[in-house]
């Protein structure tokens, strides 16, 4: 029996949606993977002589938007995808608007929050019965993740599950950084939990949490494009050096 | 068989693997005192412990029971010894009680996590439901179990 | 409804019943000895289960009243108490119980108690109907218990004084014995019941003055609570009988739906599966568990139709009430005073305003569910019922079933009522269910169900007129009450006052008397037609009735210029009772003491169910936020048989108050759109406020406490919204507003806040 209907919680103010990025499949994918392989190399010596971290943002209280990813074409796929050199690293930056792209997506927005509470839905609405982070991440005594997430989802309850289920750290927030900043705070290890571009594009292609963007259970919308398809891009992106954007929209 | 490890006693149960824990308790097991409030985690009524951890077994399949120590709230004590069941009584909380299982199991988690909560952890713990409305009474004998005065501070300010 | 027994409220009853509280009319009880020797006042009850198949058919012998099986005494001396009312939370397992014990004297330590199956003997004796509701189970109990208790002891007495061959006056009974004073010779209960079990019944038993009693007045530990913490206490859903199977049921999305069609072969199959059955407006499966049923229900596609009413919305819905509050048509209610003959109008003093409650859900803790066993002999019922009575009818009628093949018990405990299990319907499904099966069945609805197929605390729409005269006082009141009904589902025997009068009494609660100086007033009212199942819940009408007017009594307030404290009082003149409970409040409450910016204090004060209440709700409102920080409640229920009991009863009703803020029922495309708790939210713990609760026993008759004090936090609070922020709220709940409860601490710690 499917769950009930969700509706965003009575009372808080439903989110601007913004619309969600059209994907595009590329057929030189492994093109853009061996170019991607060589140049992340080049990219982790550029990023391990540094950058300054972007400004932590710790917002208080309900953050409104920061939802979907901007609409916009030029993202995904394209020539950055096809491994087609571009003037100047534009096609590491257009990469990296579809990388940004799934980040803001909510089923990693959710849990990758500036606050002490995680988000759900697709309208975003703070976590029902009043979740908090707690010290670790994992909920407080009495109320921790694992009291209702477990390692599956779960069809019975509705309720999501991967092993381990926890809130990204809130060094590792997104909510409220525009594109410019949450390029830095990808790429800053003291951020970002001390991944290398390696490790980074590891996370985002194979941690198991992380899966869950793609398997979220019914009644939610999946990472609008394929996991090996992030891949790609992150493959990209790297490969030009894992250049960000100078300003770049902000996330509301 | 499966088996299933409740209450410090050994169950071989015959269901299947996606059965919620709530169920198998409840209607294979006839431990009754898990309670069936909702079905989607909201409301707690089935909290149980799953290796000292709270659960809202209704959102707990059977399969991931295997090899865990499960306590449900006729294993909290022998004899309504345990200091927040002596609290309960003390205080009266319950009204019809329903919620009260999974209420006293969330409790208990809390209070083994943090022998003296504050008021803040008591707020963000006991999100499990209660129709009859006895928060107040729920708040008190927690504090009263773990040692502590009365009544809460509300900032007025 | 109205406490006295003068209302038209009582069905037709088969068998005479006491015509009024008269010690003489109860007089004619027999009694028997159970097997063992025990005393047993009406009949012999062996045990419990052939109770059940005798009860429903014992009918007092002709110039008897009712028979009435109270109390049981076994030679091992232990009292067994029988207990009518359904014990829902409210606590009226252990008051009336230990009303009847302190008369008779038992030890109250070791009495224990049993459910009283269905039958006239366990009728409201005000009533003469079945029933747990209405808050009145103690007002309408409590002579009876006493009466009970006192010829019980009586008897013992007399057993114990023939055999040490004493006056029966010169003993006395305490703590489950009978005691000769002068000589300090004991014999306990269980000593002298066979003996006891021999006499007649004394039709005029001497209750004890009142300063014997030694459990009335005091606050008791709750008989029940013990159960309730450590998971043996059954409600419904946990009862079990021998070959019994379980069934989980899915009915049509849409209020009116019907089953067109639907194809079992999916589930048939399946692990534990008995049966499919369709219903008319549904279908259930029927398996050895639960988890079976409900994972073979998930396999079917039903075919549904729409069923009359598939466009039926909130929107189109609202609109109908509003136009019934221009147009009516009205039935008039309440007429005092010449409203045109007004002395002094002041020019232009005139304030209308309109008020809307929402539709709720009951959405008790523990779903809908029951166990029925129908067979061609009979039909058996276990649920956790607060009707049994009209269970009971309803069975018979639409089975075709003779008196004595009906028995309707209630399981011990239920989680939770406000009213909503007085009604049948979940009965009669699992009933047909059964039926269908051939075997005994337990029906439970999941969380969907349950909601969906609430009949609901209709919405209520109220315009309130009032002429202030030059002191700012209202002159006149004038009220529109548009509302369906909500009696008729659990009494239909109002019908005919609903065709002939157009009047639903229930839903006018709180607005046919009122505790104000207002001479001239004038109540009308709009029985609505909707096709929405709507029904009795806690504080029945007086909880929209009073929204309005005690909101409406702060605007007048604002119109003239006062402090809705101090203009309350003016209207409270002639009543000194209520009087004193405001200023209590106002004390307790701290009101005129300063508060920071964004702060406010509201009032509400009331009678409803026979009880007098003030309430103080002070917010701090930060939009979208509103956190209510403290609830002050201050009662006179004329009388506290039990403090305690009577102090969590208010303290639970200020959350289920607030709940009625937070939450409402909409509907769309014919179907109700809530479903869970996800979507139909309640308080949490740390939403709910501080509460100070004082209850006072003025003196006066026993009121009820059980729906008390969810009357007055509505308004209280829109009232203390109203002066935190200037924002006047005219609409229930807060959402409608962009508003919401906030947590009252807010978090400060690491990985809180």
């Amino acid at each position: 029996m499917t769950p009930s209907r969700r509706l965003h919680a009575a009372g808080h103010p439903e989110p601007r949606r913004r619309s969600l990025i059209r994907h595009r499949r590329s057929t030189t994918w492994l093109a853009a993977l061996a170019a991607g392989g060589l140049a992340l190399a080049a990219a982790a010596r550029a990023q391990s002589e540094g950058g300054s971290p972007a400004a932590r943002v710790a917002v208080e209280g309900p953050v409104v938007g920061g939802g979907a990813a901007v609409g916009g074409e030029a993202a995904v796929g394209g020539a950055a995808a096809r491994g087609e050199a571009a003037p100047g690293g534009a096609a590491g930056t257009r990469a990296f608007t579809g990388i940004v792209a799934v980040l803001r997506h909510p089923r990693c927005l959710n849990c990758h929050t500036t606050t002490a509470f995680p988000r759900q839905g697709d309208d975003r609405h703070p976590h029902v019965n009043l979740v908090r982070r707690g010290p670790d991440d994992r909920g407080v005594p009495g109320q921790r993740c694992g009291t209702c997430h477990q390692a599956e989802n779960n069809p019975a309850s509705g309720v999501p599950g991967k092993p381990d289920w926890h809130l990204a750290p809130l060094a590792m927030g997104w909510e409220g950084l525009s594109d410019a900043q949450l390029c830095r705070a990808l790429k800053d290890p003291r951020r970002n939990g001390g991944r290398d571009l390696r490790a980074l594009a590891e996370h985002l292609e194979r941690d198991p949490l992380v899966a869950y963007g793609w398997d979220p259970g019914a009644g939610r919308q999946p990472v609008p494009i394929p996991r090996e398809e992030l891949a790609m891009l992150m493959a990209a992106w790297a490969g030009a050096g894992a250049p960000c954007p100078s300003a770049g929209t902000a996330a509301e | 068989m499966p088996e299933l490890r409740v209450n410090g006693k050994l169950h071989g149960v015959e269901a299947d693997a996606g059965t919620p824990l709530l169920w198998v308790l409840r209607e294979h097991l006839g431990l009754t005192g898990t309670k069936f409030g909702c079905g989607i985690a909201r409301c707690g009524a089935c909290t149980v412990h799953v290796d000292g951890e709270a659960v809202r077994s209704c959102s707990f399949p059977l399969a991931a029971a295997a090899g865990r120590e499960i306590t449900t709230i006729e294993g909290l004590s022998a004899d309504r010894s345990h200091p927040l069941q002596r609290a309960w009584i003390a205080e009266q909380v319950p009204q019809c009680g329903y919620c009260q299982s999974g209420m006293l199991m969330t409790a208990a988690a809390l209070l083994r996590a943090r022998p003296r909560p504050s008021d803040e952890e008591i707020d963000f713990a006991m999100t499990n439901l209660c129709r009859c409305g006895t928060y107040a009474r729920v708040r008190r004998a927690i504090r009263r179990a773990s040692g502590q005065a009365a009544a809460p501070e509300v900032k007025r300010g | 409804m109205t406490v006295s027994s003068s209302t038209p409220l009582s069905p037709a009853s088969p068998a005479a019943g006491p015509a009024d509280g008269g010690l003489s009319r109860r007089a004619f009880l027999k009694s028997s000895a159970i097997a063992g020797g025990g005393l047993l006042l009406g009949y012999t009850l062996p045990a419990a289960a052939a109770s059940l198949a005798g009860a429903a058919g014992i009918s007092p012998a002709p110039g008897e009243l009712a028979l009435t099986p109270w109390v049981r005494v076994t030679p091992d001396n232990v009292v067994t108490i029988i207990l009518s009312q359904a014990e829902i939370g409210q606590g009226i397992s252990t008051t009336l119980p230990a009303i009847l014990a302190d008369e008779l004297g038992a030890d109250w330590a070791a009495v224990k108690l049993e459910t009283a199956p269905y039958a006239v003997a366990y009728r409201n004796p005000q009533r003469q109907w079945m029933f747990t509701g209405n808050s009145e189970s103690v007002q309408a109990f409590y002579d009876l218990m006493r009466q009970m208790g006192a010829a019980a002891r009586e008897m013992l007495v007399q057993a114990a004084a023939g055999r040490w061959g004493v006056a029966p006056a010169a003993c006395r009974t305490e703590n489950g014995a009978v005691v000769h004073a002068a000589s300090g010779r004991r014999l306990t209960f269980g000593e002298v019941a066979a003996a006891a079990s021999q006499l007649p019944v004394p039709p005029s038993p001497r209750l004890k003055p009142e300063s014997e009693l030694r459990l009335v007045g005091r606050s008791l530990p709750r008989i029940d609570i013990p159960e309730k913490v450590d998971g043996t206490a059954r409600f419904g859903i946990d009862m079990r009988l021998p070959g019994m199977l379980v069934a989980a049921v899915r009915t049509a999305p849409t209020l009116a739906g019907r089953l067109r069609r639907v194809d079992p072969e999916p589930a048939a199959g399946m692990p534990g599966v008995h049966a499919v059955v369709p219903l008319d407006n549904g279908v259930a499966v029927v398996a050895d568990t639960y988890w079976q049923a409900r994972t073979a229900l998930g396999t079917l596609r039903p075919e549904f139709e729409p069923g009359p009413d598939r466009d039926l919305a909130s929107a189109g819905v609202l609109a109908e009430y509003r136009r019934a509050l221009e147009n009516g048509p009205w039935s008039r209610a309440v007429e005092v005073g010449d409203l045109a003959a007004v002395a002094e109008r002041a020019a232009g003093a005139t304030v209308t305003a309109d008020y809307a409650s929402p539709f709720l859900a009951h959405a008790t803790m523990e779903p809908m569910n029951c166990i029925v066993s129908l067979t061609a002999e009979g039909c058996d019922v276990w649920a956790p019922t607060q009707g049994q009575e009209l269970a009971f009818f309803a069975l018979k009628q639409a089975f075709g079933l003779r008196d004595e093949q009906v028995r309707v018990n209630r399981a011990p405990y239920a989680g939770g009522g406000f009213g909503r299990r007085l009604l049948p319907d979940f009965i009669l499904q699992a009933a047909l269910v059964s039926k269908a099966a051939g075997r005994p069945v337990k029906v439970i609805w999941d969380r969907e169900e349950d909601i969906r197929r609430d009949h609901f605390r209709p919405a209520t729409m109220v315009r309130l007129t009032a002429e202030l005269g030059a002191g700012g006082l209202p002159l006149t009141l004038a009220a529109r009450v548009v509302s369906p009904t909500i009696l008729l589902p659990v009494f239909p025997t109002i019908e005919p006052m609903l065709r002939d009068k157009g009047i639903d009494p229930s839903a006018l609660e709180g607005m046919m008397e009122t505790i104000y100086d207002l001479p001239r007033r004038r109540v009308d009212f709009h029985l609505l037609k909707t096709p929405i199942p709507t029904s009795v819940m806690r504080t029945t009408g007086y909880g929209p009735n009073v929204f309005a007017l005690e909101s409406f009594v702060d605007e007048l307030a604002g119109a003239a210029k006062s402090d809705p404290y101090h203009y309350r009082r003016r209207l409270l003149a002639k009543n000194p009772r209520a009087l004193r409970l405001l200023d209590r409040a106002a004390v307790l409450g701290g009101w005129g003491k300063p508060l920071p910016r964004g702060h406010g204090r509201g009032l509400a004060v009331t009678e409803a169910f026979g009880t007098l209440l003030a309430q103080v709700v002070e917010v701090a409102v930060r939009e979208p936020e509103v956190r209510v920080l403290r609830v002050i409640s201050v009662l006179d229920c004329g009388r506290a048989l039990d403090p305690g009991i009577a102090t969590s009863n208010v303290e639970g009703g200020v959350i289920f108050g607030l709940s009625y803020c937070k939450s409402e029922i909409t509907f769309a495309g014919g179907a109700v759109v809530q479903g869970n708790y996800d979507s139909y939210e309640l308080p949490y713990l740390a939403e709910a406020p501080e509460l100070v609760t004082e209850i006072q026993a003025g003196g006066g008759k026993l009121g009820g406490i059980g729906e008390t004090s969810p009357v007055t936090v509505p308004p209280a609070l829109v009232n203390a919204i109203a002066a935190a922020s200037g924002r006047r709220l005219r609409e229930l709940p807060l959402s409608r507003h962009g508003l919401r409860f906030g947590v009252v601490r807010p978090p400060k710690g690491k990985g809180y806040a």
